[in-house]
């Protein structure tokens, strides 16, 4: 209630927190921005910037305590991950996927049409889904994999007589997948016998409704002397299950036998043993003819080695005429592009497996027939010594370009172009090289353009390579009127052949802009420009390390946050007992507001021990005015809470009417001990009680002081009524 | 019964026995309170000491770095360090380390220097540059790792305490000591509150980040048990990032991006000083 002019007791309105606090929306509002202001909207920021926000709707506009448990509610519903979506491969955490597993990427290799690829798995069960996807229908459609049937290895050394110092192929085959085989890194080799490690993969053929896996393990046997070699037998893990590989047999013998056959191997042909980290090298993998002269196709053939990638899509392959043996031939030659990534000897290796077909003589019942199988075989290992670039005098606009290139004039599509309109510009850069992989250099950022990333030229690697030059387009906005120039481009390549990088920068073309239409703006482009220089000046500036700092710094006592510290906790329960005390002591006077005659007793005993402490001293010093002063101060303040008055106005009889009643009760509950003892008691109170207020004011106005020692005969009676007014407070 | 009063009266001491008594009792609050100033000089001298004991070996490490004494200076730096933990000597730190072949420390000192100041950009480059030398990657950090890295390490502790105690007090002190209620109030007590919550993400990032740490040797056995025999998983290179998640004995079990196990303790530092618990 509150009580205006007129004293008018009117109820109060009740608050309504929305409409009083336009400062708390303010804030509210000012977080809001805060949150979007300086960070960046990037990926990791966005789920901060979800939370703030949540926090932020919650405390605007609410009371404080409301606004703990609303943003409490926001936030398990925040952290909570929501449901699974459609080619998620984590989970979501506030919409940023959570992913540990590196998708899987199949990169089918070309390969002659009668064979599968070697990595097929297990297909899955058939859909009658219309929406499964054309790729996963195509997977489904091929025949399963056998795993079932029994593992059953040979090995065998292929010739099984050779020369001394002559190479045989030790081969191991079975019908399990290679990933399933737990090989050994080497079998246990005879002595005198050198063993050296060659290709292995896996072939799949037809067998009936299901295709079966041979799986060829090779390795190159030579030995310094004659004699017989016997690789023991071992056993290795298909499946889970033990396979027992036979033992082989090779005979060396010396002179070495006219007729032997020569181990089948594949021809690597690498243009030069000196390459340069990144430059791109032609191999070519050369399937020699067979005994007859015929084309033998190679199939699955793979380029292995570490250090290095091969490029699929550059493949080619054809048949071509060598020379072998003194005489040209026709021979299966596959080409690709090989790309050294680290410097030092790296060494290369090609496999494949090769038709070689076999004439069954006839039979009593079957006709002669041709039976073809297709042996791993791989070639000699290559060593390349590939060098690291220099790192010195790189020149701007290196985007990795490696070869023997140069540059055609660039083309503009106009020479006259108003501000604010876009014009190509298109660049030819012609060579041997690493030209399908090449990255378009940005022309030099400019205040009077606008340029964007070049577009890559799109023809296919493969095309590019074979026709020797590629164009890329940058599109250029002019910004301010005039004649002038296009921005350069900065351009440079790495020649293997000279060890240099050679300068191939673009010049500016001259262009004529005419000023924008009446009524067009170029808006915020001073602003754009400088952005964009600074990014690009941030971007191309090579990072090198810092100097030393010359001050320590902001230091710590210790690196361990404050929150891991053990003392951190309790050094909260401080505040927290200062904010119990207030509270507690807001209640207590509360409480005391509520009951005032507490503190007004509280401060009538503590003034009436005061007026007795000066009472006894005065009693000691024989000081009777001081006694008689005390003694009525005393008595004044041990009756004034009953009054209820202030202590100075009570009189003789407000005092005799604040005696203790307890003789009138105990007589009036019929507790008293004598007929007169209560009444006699409280009538001597009230005669001492007479005679010092009579003492007083004979002394006060009529100037006449008390008798002295009447007076402090009085003290025991004094003090004990005072005990008793003491004990009633 | 309670006893009365003139006799209570009577058993306290005289009016000059009480002026001793008060005296005496004031006396031992003073000398507690001397006791206590005293220690707190003598804890602040101490620190003085230690600051110019520091600012020495600061100083005689760049002296070393200048000569291109780069081993005596990563030492002095790291003494500088221990001593003092700053910004700047750990910087000095990781670059005295680079230059001495030292990736891991070096990579480790200058996080240390952002974890201490994110506003170093000198660590910040380094760390760039020597990742990029070094062909190493960066740690993967959650976004509420993200968000602790906007401020010092312990500044969000404080904000999260003041935040949360004025809230607290605003909550409280207008009641308790009957103020008027006003919109500034009402404003600045959802402000510390939305302060509050708002510092959360980052007291969550700072705990998880000092459990961060980078592997310090060249070529770091991980193990599959906490053996010296046991199974070799991965060789880790000097710098590789990796997250501790427990301690056993001498080995740790460490979490890097692709790989996961147990690796010898003083091979691998944290962030936050973990491996000294």
């Amino acid at each position: 209630m509150r009580c205006d002019s007129s004293c008018n007791h009117q109820p109060l309105k009740p608050r309504n927190p929305r409409k009083d606090a336009p400062a708390q929306r303010w804030v509210a509002a000012a977080l809001f921005r805060l949150g979007l202001g300086p960070f960046e909207p990037g990926r990791r920021a966005v789920p901060f910037l979800q939370f703030a926000r949540c926090v932020v709707l919650a405390t605007a506009g609410l009371r404080p305590s409301r606004a703990w448990l609303l943003a409490g509610a926001l936030l398990v519903s925040a952290a909570r991950a929501p449901a699974a979506q459609p080619g998620q491969t984590g989970p979501l955490i506030l919409g940023f996927e959570i992913t540990n597993a590196p998708p899987l990427v199949a990169t089918p290799a070309a390969r002659p049409t009668n064979l599968v690829p070697a990595t097929a798995v297990a297909p899955p069960a058939a859909s009658n889904d219309p929406a499964v996807d054309p790729l996963v229908a195509l997977m489904i459609s091929q025949p399963a994999i056998d795993t079932l049937s029994p593992v059953v290895a040979t090995a065998e050394f292929d010739p099984p007589v050779v020369g001394v110092g002559q190479v045989a192929v030790y081969r191991v085959m079975m019908n399990a997948l290679q990933e399933s085989v737990d090989w050994p890194a080497l079998p246990a080799v005879p002595p005198g016998l050198e063993f050296r490690a060659g290709g292995r993969g896996t072939l799949l053929r037809g067998a009936g409704a299901s295709l079966v896996p041979d799986t060829t393990f090779l390795y190159h046997a030579q030995a310094a002397t004659s004699g017989v070699y016997q690789v023991p037998g071992f056993v290795v893990t298909a499946y889970g299950r033990p396979v027992a590989v036979p033992s082989a047999t090779l005979r060396v013998v010396a002179p070495p036998p006219s007729n032997a056959a020569i181990a089948p191997r594949l021809w690597l042909d690498v243009p030069g043993r000196e390459f340069y980290v990144g430059q791109s090298i032609p191999v070519r993998v050369i399937t020699p003819p067979g005994p007859d002269g015929s084309v033998r196709v190679a199939s699955q053939i793979q380029v292995r080695g570490d250090d290095f990638v091969v490029d699929r899509s550059l493949m080619m392959q054809r048949v071509e005429n060598v020379p072998v043996g003194g005489r040209t031939q026709p021979v299966y030659v596959y080409e690709t592009v090989a790309t050294p990534i680290r410097s030092g000897t790296v060494v290369l290796a090609a496999q494949g497996f090769v038709s070689s077909p076999r004439v069954l003589p006839p039979s009593a019942t079957n006709p002669a027939t041709v039976v073809v199988s297709y042996p791993l075989v791989d070639s000699e290992p290559v060593s390349l010594t590939v060098r690291p670039l220099p790192r010195e005098g790189v020149p701007p606009g290196f985007t990795g370009a490696i070869g023997t290139f140069k540059v055609d004039p660039p083309k503009l599509t106009t020479n006259r172009v108003r501000a604010g309109d876009p014009v190509q510009l298109s660049v030819t850069v012609r060579g041997v090289g690493n030209l399908e992989r090449l990255i378009p250099p940005s022309p030099v950022a400019s205040g009077d353009w606008q340029s964007f990333p070049a577009a890559p030229d799109d023809a296919q690697p493969a095309l590019v390579r074979v026709r020797g030059f590629t164009t890329f387009t940058n599109t250029l906005i002019p910004l301010v009127a005039g004649a002038q120039t296009t921005p350069p481009i900065p351009f440079a390549a790495f020649d293997p052949r000279e060890g240099r990088y050679v300068d191939l920068s673009v010049p500016g073309v001259e262009i004529f802009v005419e000023p924008a239409p009446p009524g067009s703006t170029l808006t915020n482009a001073a602003a754009l420009r400088l952005a964009r220089t600074n990014r690009r000046a941030a971007a191309e500036a090579p990072l090198t390390l810092s100097a030393l700092a010359t001050t320590s710094g902001p230091a710590v006592g210790s690196l361990v946050p404050l929150q891991q510290r053990a003392w951190f906790p309790l050094f909260q329960i401080g505040p927290l007992a200062a904010l119990a005390a207030v509270w507690a002591w807001a209640r207590r006077r509360r409480f005391l507001e509520e009951n005032p005659g507490i503190l007004v007793r509280r401060r009538a005993r503590r003034s009436l021990r005061r007026h007795r402490r000066e009472l006894r001293h005065a009693a000691e010093q024989q000081d009777a005015s001081a006694f008689l002063t005390h003694a009525l101060s005393a008595l004044r303040e041990a009756c004034a809470p009953w009054a209820p008055a202030d202590p100075h106005a009570l009189v003789c009889a407000d005092i005799l009417a604040g005696l203790p009643p307890q003789a009138a009760a105990e007589t009036k509950a019929g507790l008293s001990t004598g007929p007169g003892r209560g009444s006699a008691e409280t009538a001597a109170q009230a005669t001492l009680v007479r005679q010092l207020f009579t003492a007083a004011d004979a002394w006060r106005y009529g100037r006449r002081e008390p008798d002295r020692v009447a007076l402090l005969a009085l003290h025991a009676p004094v003090d004990c009524l005072l005990e008793e007014l003491y004990q009633r407070l | 019964m309670k006893t009365p009063l003139h006799q209570r009266e009577q058993t306290r001491p005289a009016r000059g026995q009480g002026d001793l008594a008060a005296r005496a009792l004031s006396c031992g609050w003073g000398f507690i309170a001397t006791a206590l100033v005293a220690l707190g000089i003598a804890a602040l001298k101490v620190e003085a000491e230690e600051s110019d004991t520091a600012g020495a070996l600061f100083r005689q490490g760049r002296t070393a770095y200048e000569q291109a004494q780069y081993a005596a200076a990563a030492a002095l730096f790291q003494d500088a360090a221990q001593r003092e933990p700053g910004a700047g000597a750990l910087l000095n730190l990781g670059n005295a380390a680079w230059q001495n072949g030292q990736t891991g420390p070096a990579i480790l000192a200058w996080e240390r220097a952002l974890w201490i100041d994110p506003r170093a950009e000198a660590a910040r480059n380094n760390l760039r540059f020597a990742r990029q030398r070094a062909e190493l990657e960066e740690p993967r950090l959650t976004w509420f790792e993200v968000c602790s890295t906007w401020l010092p390490f312990n500044a969000w502790a404080w904000v999260a305490g003041v935040s949360l105690w004025a809230s607290l007090a605003l909550l409280v002190l207008p009641g308790a000591l009957r103020w008027r209620r006003s919109d500034a109030q009402q404003a600045l007590a959802a402000a510390a509150v939305a302060a509050f919550l708002l510092s959360l993400p980052g007291m969550a990032g700072i705990h998880t980040r000092s459990r961060l740490g980078f592997i310090q040797p060249k070529e770091a056995a991980l193990r599959l048990t906490p053996t010296r025999e046991a199974q070799l998983l991965a060789r880790l290179p000097a710098g590789e990032p990796a997250r501790l998640e427990v301690r056993k004995g001498d080995y740790a079990y460490i979490r890097t991006r692709h790989a996961a196990g147990w690796i010898r303790a003083e091979e691998w530092r944290g962030l936050g000083g973990v491996e000294r618990r």
